[in-house]
């Protein structure tokens, strides 16, 4: 079968929630959407939330599929919208418990030991809005459509991601 | 001097995003720049190396547990296209939680077909019915959901006989294994034991961590009778249904009137259901059949002598429900049962009920006894005598029937114990009675894992009961004088937990030795609580005053409140529901769910014509009333089906709050709410937030709901203000 037709059938037999189709789609894409998640969150727990929320609504969701593009690329713009609607929904929920209980400590990124330390461990410590604008930039977006996904002006987007950098070089001695 | 570029020039031109106006002038400024070519590169490096890194592993365990929650019915709305940015507080919440929707639904079926098919597996039996002490050949085609597994479990709960309604302790067994004969297929044997009549089955695999339970419909096998199932199979068929759903059990009651019409019990049956789903008079054309069936059995059965027991029982059940319980048949028939069959369970209902006599409590005992060595031990008489003893607190009868009734009905020990626990003269007796509670947690924790559960599902109820019982131990032993074991019983007993009752026991023990501080502490965690009445809340708060100044007391409320939210927080859920579900008001007029549903906070109260629940709703509203004024509305939900006959309302409700029905069901299958008396806390959106809440939990839902909606949130920008 050709690899568009290939796609087609998965798509077909995923939107049915045939769980088949549902393993596979998390076998090609699964490391993918965990990788971004967890760039982006700077924790392995909400990374695996958003990988199940993803895989759960991926059978409705490829309704909305035309097959213009990728299907990898549609599920890493699907991806981040979902981290984005995360932390949205935590930074509410922190904003409310904080209120009533002076400092939380929510779940904080899983504390690791390093002998070396990688890219993507370096970006685990940066800022939350940082670490988004440089995932979302390793992930192929311009600041254009950065600035319009968050709601900031596309100079913010190019200041947070000019600041990732230099921080990363610091740490990284880069 | 040398000039050099801005840093976030340098970055815009190593990734290409530098206009064409200013990329010729970084060329030649890098062209003679060394420093800033060595910045251009670290930063193509650095997103290479990032582009470069390895794909990140999701856990293995992952896809099993997505697979799991997809097999229930669990989905998840995604945001397919970009959010807005900034949110008001009303659609705040709208981002707050994605969206999960249990969708559960009863799958129809031809009674005597044993497989039931759910949308993506299903379990075939060699034999279509159930075949007591016998191997049966059984193949499970299964879905990705076990595709890591080579051997399942087929897990049973059967029925007896004698087994009674609802699925309080039943009776578990692993039925059979199946090995993986090909891709999702899986087959083996099944055997379940002589006595069963009546099985219900789910697959899992071996540690019980996942499981298979057909929407939690499962899959159920009958004993026959020839070409249909037997009389007892659909007797324990409607059992098994109790509290799970009564359209089930009241579809099996229409077919037991169609396969054993001449079977007394099965009109008994049916006009009981029909006497609980519809009021007076709207089966009055249904009466007629009836009462000719009646009549018609009746001529049959009356002149003969030694009728079996189970015609005695049903003559008098039938007679009962149709025509009321004092009515002339109805003494015939009872009369005949408690004279012919004194033993059986109905007549024991009844001779129980004869003997009673508040009068004069200790000749009721003595007449109990009397009935216990008559007819010889049976539950109803245990229950009842203890439950006099506890009313006229009598210790030695309460001590002597506990232990009868705990070994007729080894379900209810807990609460036994800790009754038994709070009275000074069986104190003792109470205590030794909660540690062996206790160490039953730990023994043979799987025979009482209820079918389609997983084994952490189990493991967390296990905990809380744990937690219950250290409470009420903690508790007694401070009451004993134990200071040291009961104040350690009740901080092992508050830990992960909001528990009102123990918070305030722990407050005075906390307090008897000298810990003012954490006194004050956790009596902060009860005044706090809605559900604690205004006078003990004030009370309270003059007590703590006295331990702790005015700000730390301050201080304590406010993360006494924080705790109880996050606790709440804790068992929140999102439910939808769509916008167009058909609600109608008992006047028959059709009524906007969304309309009533949206601008407050919510408690949706379940309400039945018969039984408590509507006393239960009305005493919420109450309390929520009191509460929290017009902060929170309350919404019944009839749960009556209307009527087959005219399609008329069920009944007609007097409420102090709006009272709805949903004939087409659409509120059962969202809400995945078949019948039991539940509440339903909805946000100011009409999102459902809490499902299938305690009438004490509503109050804490419904005060961390306006806490939440409180905020005033508006959900930041999402990128936040720009960092410093």
């Amino acid at each position: 079968m050709a690899e568009g037709q290939e796609q087609t059938e998965l798509v077909r037999r995923a939107r049915s929630r045939d769980q088949a189709a549902i393993t596979r789609l998390y076998g090609l894409y699964g490391g993918t959407v965990f990788g971004i998640a967890r760039r982006m969150l700077g924790s392995v727990e909400d990374a695996e939330d958003v990988v199940q929320d993803v895989f759960l609504g991926l059978p409705a969701a490829l309704a909305t599929f035309q097959g213009r593009g990728s299907l990898e690329g549609w599920v890493k713009k699907v991806t981040v919208r979902t981290v984005l609607m995360q932390q949205r929904k935590r930074r509410t929920f922190q904003k409310f418990l904080h209120k009533n209980v002076g400092a939380v400590s929510t779940r904080a990124t899983v504390p690791r030991v390093l002998d070396h330390l990688t890219v993507d461990d370096a970006v685990t410590k940066l800022p939350e809005s940082w670490r988004v604008v440089w995932t979302l930039k390793l992930e192929g977006y311009a600041h254009h459509e950065i600035a319009r996904m968050l709601g900031i002006t596309a100079s913010a987007s190019t200041m947070r991601f000019h600041r990732a950098c230099k921080r990363l070089r610091e740490v990284l001695d880069y | 001097m040398v000039f050099h570029p801005r840093g976030s020039r340098l970055t815009e031109y190593a990734v290409g995003e530098l206009s064409d106006q200013h990329t010729g002038r970084i060329k030649r400024h890098l062209a003679r720049c060394a420093r800033c070519r060595r910045t251009v590169s670290a930063v193509r490096k650095l997103l290479h190396d990032g582009a470069d890194q390895p794909d990140a592993v999701p856990p293995p365990a992952l896809l099993n547990r997505i697979l799991q929650a997809a097999e229930s019915g669990w989905d998840v709305i995604l945001p397919v296209a970009d959010p807005p940015v900034r949110l008001g507080s009303a659609r705040a919440f709208a981002w707050l939680t994605v969206v999960l929707v249990g969708v559960a639904s009863v799958v129809a079926t031809t009674l005597w077909v044993s497989e039931l098919r759910a949308d993506r597996s299903e379990l075939l039996f060699a034999e279509p019915h159930l075949l007591p002490g016998r191997e049966v050949a059984v193949t499970y085609r299964g879905t990705s959901l076990f595709h890591d597994e080579d051997r399942l479990v087929l897990r049973a709960r059967y029925r007896t006989v004698d087994d009674e309604p609802y699925n309080r302790a039943g009776r578990h067994v692993m039925a059979g294994e199946l090995r993986r004969v090909g891709r999702g297929a899986f087959e083996g044997t099944a055997r379940l034991p002589d006595e069963a009549v009546y099985a219900v089955f789910t697959v899992e695999d071996a540690a019980g961590r996942v499981v298979d339970s057909n929407r939690q419909t499962f899959w159920e096998l009958l004993l026959q009778e020839g070409k249909h199932p037997a009389f007892e199979a659909l007797l324990q068929r409607i059992n098994d249904h109790s509290g799970r759903s009564w359209q089930v059990a009241y579809e099996t009651t229409q077919l037991m009137t169609a396969l054993y019409p001449d079977n007394p019990n099965s009109w008994a049956h049916r006009v009981a259901f029909e006497r609980f789903v519809y009021p007076d008079g709207l089966t009055d054309s249904l009466q007629a059949v009836y009462r000719a069936r009646f009549d018609e059995l009746d001529r049959r059965w009356n002149p003969q002598e030694h009728l079996p027991a189970h015609v005695l029982a049903g003559m008098f059940s039938f007679a009962s429900t149709l025509e009321g319980r004092g009515s002339a048949h109805a003494e015939k028939w009872k009369r005949r049962l408690l004279k012919e069959a004194p033993r059986n369970a109905v007549a024991i209902g009844y001779a129980v009920l004869d003997v009673r006599n508040w009068e004069d409590p200790e000749q009721y005992f003595v007449d109990l006894d009397e009935l216990w060595a008559r007819v010889g031990p049976h539950r109803t008489i245990a229950m009842v005598a203890y439950l006099v003893a506890v009313r006229t607190e009598d210790y030695a009868q309460l001590i002597r029937w506990a232990d009868r009734f705990e070994a007729m009905d080894p379900f209810d020990g807990l609460q036994i114990a800790i009754r038994l626990s709070t009275f000074s003269a069986s104190r003792e007796s109470g205590i030794r009675r909660l540690r062996h509670q206790l160490r039953l947690l730990d023994e043979d924790a799987e025979a009482t894992r209820p079918l389609g559960r997983t084994v952490n599902w189990h493991r967390q109820q296990i905990d809380a009961r744990r937690r219950e019982i250290l409470s009420a131990l903690g508790q007694a032993l401070l009451m004993t004088g134990d200071q040291e074991a009961g104040l350690l019983a009740l901080e092992l007993a508050v830990q992960n937990t909001w528990n009102v009752l123990a918070f305030g026991a722990l407050a005075s023990a906390r307090l008897a030795v000298g810990d003012t501080l954490g006194a004050a502490d956790v009596t902060a965690a009860v005044v706090v609580d809605p559900t604690t009445p205004p006078a003990v809340r004030d009370s309270l708060t003059h007590v703590a005053l006295d331990l702790v100044d005015q700000p730390s007391w301050t201080a304590m409320l406010r993360a006494a409140r924080a705790s109880m939210y996050a606790h709440v927080l804790e068992s929140a859920v999102a439910i939808r529901v769509p916008s167009g579900v058909r609600v109608y008001d008992l006047r028959g007029q059709r009524r906007s769910w969304r309309d009533l549903v949206t601008g407050r906070v919510t408690v949706v109260g379940t309400v039945f014509r018969y039984g408590s629940a509507l006393g239960r709703v009305m005493r919420v509203h109450e309390a929520l009333t009191r509460a929290f004024g017009n902060q929170v509305q309350m919404i019944g939900l009839s749960a009556d089906a209307r009527s087959a006959v005219d399609g008329a309302s069920p009944f007609q409700l007097d409420a102090p709050f709006p009272v709805v029905e949903n004939p087409s069901g659409e509120l059962r299958e969202v809400l995945n709410w078949w019948g039991i008396p539940s509440f339903f806390v909805l946000d100011a959106t009409g999102v459902v937030r809490f499902a299938r809440s305690s009438d004490g939990d509503v109050l804490r839902q419904v005060a961390t709901l306006l806490a939440l909606e409180d905020q005033s949130i508006v959900a930041d920008n999402p990128a936040g203000a720009e960092q410093p």
